[in-house]
């Protein structure tokens, strides 16, 4: 594509039909590249929305619309701006899900509570410890990972933003900054003080 | 504060590690979903770069209906509509009637004022004659 091309976007862009051969190609070669990239980041964006909301279906509903609104947005960007701006459209959509749950659990108060499911308690037989070293192990890490999943939905917004952003997906600070819409001075604050709340909790697991 | 806030601790590794490991845990159903999420957004790529124009409809940004065939319908009476007459053909026309009054004039006036070769002094010199006789 050319710069021109990319400046105005696809707006502009030459229908299919008159395109030539090199843009033909030019066009699967970005459709591939937008392919791998939304293959690597679904399930961590995934896996950060759920953290986030509490809620898988909530999760993967934040997680489509930021891959669609990145599609119909920032298609024609430079892809090494992707991954910033993918995040930051999913924060935004997690935050808008999470004003709409604050408002609708305001209404739902006003409404009778619902009766406790007895169904729901767990079979202590069932449930019971498995003592196989692989069945251990296999407990011990579903362990490690819900308390350390558990810390990281009760940290504030921001803090777990600038945690999973950083060390999860791996975003360096400037990234960072991009995606949460801020300064990378406050991404390295709430970073640090992210990391000296998680090792004052976990210090039980991983000192 | 730090000014280093990643600094590579066997807590941050492990933390990476142990957030990794869930993400390989996820249920097939979720990576279903997600893989169905990800061909939605890649179909609606492939349907803007097929049709650029679907951007506009899609976005709701194009006139309405009614307002773009009223558009049609006044563009194809006015290349359908009987031309008028132009301005300057109206002034040749104008100026061909001008013309027909001033040779009717100069006809008249040249009738009036001929050099006397077509006049009919006989048949006036008769008609004295006969407005004498009946006077007498």
């Amino acid at each position: 594509m050319s710069p021109i091309a990319a400046t105005l976007g696809p707006i502009y862009s030459t229908p299919a039909a008159c395109r030539g051969p090199r843009d033909v190609a030019a066009t699967n070669s970005e459709s591939r590249a937008l392919e791998a990239f939304l293959a690597g980041v679904e399930r961590k964006a995934f896996k950060i929305a759920q953290l986030a909301l509490r809620n898988e279906d909530d999760a993967l509903d934040a997680v489509q619309d930021a891959m669609l609104s990145l599609v119909r947005r920032y298609a024609a960007r430079p892809s090494e701006e992707w991954k910033p701006l993918f995040y930051r459209i999913l924060e935004n959509r997690v935050r808008d899900m999470q004003r709409r749950r604050t408002v609708s659990g305001r209404v739902m108060a006003w409404l009778p509570a619902r009766a406790f499911d007895d169904d729901e308690v767990d079979d202590p037989v069932a449930s019971a410890a498995d003592h196989e070293p692989a069945v251990v192990d296999k407990l011990q890490m579903e362990e490690a990972i819900g308390a350390l999943e558990a810390r990281i939905a009760a940290l504030p917004a921001r803090q777990r933003q600038a945690f999973l952003l950083r060390n999860f997906e791996g975003l360096d600070v400037a990234a960072t900054a991009v995606a949460m819409g801020c300064s990378e001075g406050s991404v390295k604050t709430h970073y640090f003080r992210a990391l000296q709340t998680l090792r004052a909790e976990l210090g039980e697991f991983w000192s | 504060m730090n000014e280093h806030d990643s600094d590579g601790s066997e807590f941050e590794r492990r933390s990476r590690a142990t957030l990794e490991e869930s993400v390989e845990r996820l249920d097939a159903r979720t990576r279903s979903r997600l893989n169905q999420a990800r061909q939605r957004a890649l179909a609606e790529y492939a349907a803007r770069r097929a049709s650029p124009w679907r951007r506009w409809l899609g976005a709701g940004a194009l006139l309405p209906a009614g307002a773009v065939a009223a558009a049609v319908l006044l563009a194809v009476t006015i290349w359908n509509a009987p031309r008028g007459l132009e301005p300057d053909a109206v002034v040749a026309r104008g100026e061909v009637a001008t013309a027909f009054e001033d040779l009717e004039l100069l006809a008249d006036g040249g009738a009036l004022v001929d050099g006397g070769e077509s006049v009919d002094f006989d048949f006036y010199e008769w008609a004295a004659a006969e407005a004498e006789a009946v006077g007498t």
